[in-house]
């Protein structure tokens, strides 16, 4: 485990992870300012 | 009037000449200032890798302004708590690596006593598992992505080391060098903060060849801890007056506004440096003089055996 390229892949995977959860809350609809109320509510 | 030549005592050709000269006939040959100033220190790492731990989070940042502008209270609260946990994540995997580094710099050492990096990743995790959530990912996805983020931590930053360093727990006189040397370790962090606060640059440097002696002599005990109980008139008054002297000078030098008193306290450096030289040349005597009657016992012994 101790490996560099293991510690650098184990990074890439994290960073990615990390990186895509955060822009999925941001890409949600319910945060997009154009969505409506009625939207948001499923109305 | 004619122009004369600048020439010190490392310049080349006759203007250097005649300043060595000069400098041997008046007994000024030692150079100038302190030893260099980054002798005997290591140079200061960072990990641009944990520092990117800093940014990853800002979309859910983002995020949460604009889930306040919608008034959705229940994605704002949840933006927010993954973006503080991924944050409180990556600092603690700043604090956890350097502490990690200071244990490896040192013979003996006990284990952190909070295990950050382990912290850090668990803190990563949820703090992924918050912004699935957040984004409408479902409880499997913030389950799932948590758990990679957790492991794909542990196995990018590794672990806090579990175990003391040069210490049986066993053995109490260990125990108490570690310690001592943390103890001293404190005070030293301090006395350079505080000779930084003064913002005199001789005294930084004094400060700093001070420091340098103290901790050569921390490696010394580190290497023998035996020497613990030679050295500890000097952690235990000298360093500690240092500390005290340091710290009173950084709160009253600004209102007393006195060049003796900066002379006094520079002249008091002095002494406490010559004094800790003093300490660690000691106890080289002292390992050298054990070692002679080691030698001198063990020659004895092959001379009866001969005989």
């Amino acid at each position: 485990m101790k490996e560099p390229w293991v510690r650098w892949l184990a990074f890439a995977v994290l960073a990615v992870t990390v990186l895509v959860s955060s822009c999925q809350a941001l890409a949600d609809p319910v945060h997009s300012p154009t969505t409506t109320a009625a939207e948001r509510t499923g109305q | 009037m004619s122009a004369q030549r600048y020439g010190g005592v490392h310049s080349p050709g006759e203007a250097g000449e005649a300043a060595r000269r000069a400098a041997a006939a008046t007994g000024d040959t030692a150079p100038r200032g302190t030893a260099n100033p980054f002798s005997g220190r290591r140079a200061m790492r960072v990990d641009l890798r944990a520092r990117f731990m800093f940014l990853l989070p800002a979309p859910l940042l983002i995020a949460a302004f604009i889930a306040i502008g919608s008034g959705d209270i229940a994605a704002t609260g949840l933006s927010i708590a993954g973006f503080t946990c991924l944050m409180f994540g990556a600092w603690m995997l700043a604090e956890g690596q350097k502490a990690a580094r200071a244990y490896a710099a040192r013979a003996v050492a006990r284990r952190p006593a909070i295990p950050r990096l382990i912290i850090a990743s668990l803190s990563a995790g949820l703090g992924v598992s918050l912004a699935q959530i957040a984004g409408e990912g479902g409880v499997v996805a913030a389950t799932g992505f948590g758990l990679l983020a957790t492991i794909s931590h542990l196995a990018a930053f590794g672990i806090d080391p579990l175990e003391n360093k040069g210490i049986d727990l066993s053995d109490a006189e260990h125990g108490r060098v570690a310690d001592a040397i943390e103890q001293a370790e404190k005070l030293l962090r301090e006395i350079h903060d505080d000779a930084q606060g003064i913002g005199d640059h001789e005294i930084g440097e004094r400060v700093l060849t001070l420091c340098d002696e103290v901790r050569a002599l921390l490696r010394r005990i580190e290497q023998d801890p035996r020497d613990l109980t030679r050295a500890r008139r000097y952690l235990s008054v000298h360093l500690v007056g240092a500390h005290e002297a340091t710290r009173k000078y950084a709160e009253n030098h600004a209102e007393l506004d006195d060049p003796a008193l900066r002379a006094d306290y520079l002249s008091l450096l002095s002494e406490l440096e010559a004094s800790f030289q003093r300490g660690r040349d000691k106890l080289l005597a002292d390992d050298r003089t054990d070692l002679e009657v080691e030698i001198e016992v063990l020659r004895d012994r092959l001379g009866q055996e001969k005989t």
